[in-house]
């Protein structure tokens, strides 16, 4: 069984974007507002991070055609968060160099979860 | 940009709407206000002020056309503005997950959509105009059949009507609006004046 590494707290903040890292690692569940928490460790600084996604309006505009508000319905269920959306490191914990206005607080990674291939296993 | 910074752009918009969610609904709200207020108004000016007066005199076949053309423009302007209101304040309607990627992929498809109710609001409008040109060609064009209306003086009363015949006996007129409609017969003895009118 594999060890998480310690929360390298120490670490510079710096926007690196690390790749696909392994999906296995992360879960998606319901948040309390209807939205949804990707939660998992920064695969940079090994922190725990969880984000929270919320339902909300875009903007000017949403899906649909022009009179579809009339069959208002809940939001539709999360796709797969984990393996759609960019994640961004957010352990909460200030990195040393952590701009004052960053949207995510943490060492500034940012990756996507996949399925990583093993080495030397089947595809 | 690289991929990675406009991955966190993306992220950061979405993360920054979460906190101007009921600006943004109230900017919407405001935008169709005054769209569908502007176009109440405009329908109440041209259905109680204008209302059927053209229509008015026309012959039936005639009246028939102006009235289905003035109504397809009615219908079609009415689509074209609620298009135009949609392209430029958007649609209250369901939420989308405020995420980076989502956001991304709702935008591009929000482009698309707003260039096509464009094209259609164009579209109606171009057609709403032809139509109500159109009814207005039928209302100018329209031949009303010749009326000789007269006015008919006797000692006792007026009758004013159109002229049917004067001759040594008398002058028939026919006087009265639909059922009432009917001939009325002036002996010449009791003729005290008879002159053109253009409405009775």
């Amino acid at each position: 069984m594999s060890q998480v590494p310690q929360h390298a707290t120490t670490l510079e903040y710096a926007e690196v974007d690390v790749g696909v890292v392994d999906r296995a690692g992360f879960v998606q569940q319901s948040a309390a507002g209807g939205g949804v928490v990707v939660a998992g460790v920064c695969p940079r600084c090994f922190g725990t991070t969880a984000t929270e996604y919320g339902f909300g309006l875009p903007g000017t505009g949403t899906k649909g055609g022009l009179f579809s508000w009339r069959r208002q319905s809940a939001p539709t269920p999360a796709p797969d968060v984990i393996g759609r959306e960019v994640h961004f490191c957010e352990c909460r914990h200030p990195h040393p160099g952590l701009p004052a206005d960053a949207p995510f607080v943490g060492c500034g990674a940012s990756w996507r979860a996949g399925v990583v291939p093993v080495a030397g296993g089947t595809p | 940009m690289s991929t990675a910074q406009s991955d966190r752009r993306w992220a950061a918009l979405a993360r920054e709407l979460e906190f101007s969610q009921l600006p943004e609904l109230r900017r919407q709200a405001e935008g169709w206000r005054t769209g569908l207020t502007g176009l109440s108004t405009l329908l109440a000016v041209l259905t109680v002020v204008k209302g059927q007066e053209q229509l008015v005199g026309l012959p039936e076949g005639a009246g028939r056309w102006a009235m289905g053309l003035a109504g397809g423009a009615f219908v079609v302007l009415v689509a074209g503005a609620l298009l135009a209101v949609r392209a430029a304040h958007g649609r209250p309607g369901q939420d989308i997950l405020l995420g980076g990627q989502a956001l991304k992929e709702w935008t591009g498809e929000e482009i698309k959509r707003v260039r096509r109710a464009l094209r259609w609001a164009a579209g109606c409008c171009l057609l709403g105009l032809v139509l109500a040109v159109s009814a207005t060609g039928v209302v100018w064009t329209a031949v009303e059949p010749a009326r000789h209306l007269v006015r008919v003086s006797t000692p006792s009363a007026e009758v004013c009507g159109e002229l049917v015949k004067a001759d040594g006996k008398g002058v028939v007129v026919r006087a009265g609006e639909g059922a009432e409609r009917r001939l009325r017969t002036v002996p010449q003895g009791q003729l005290v004046s008879l002159a053109p009118v253009t409405a009775c």
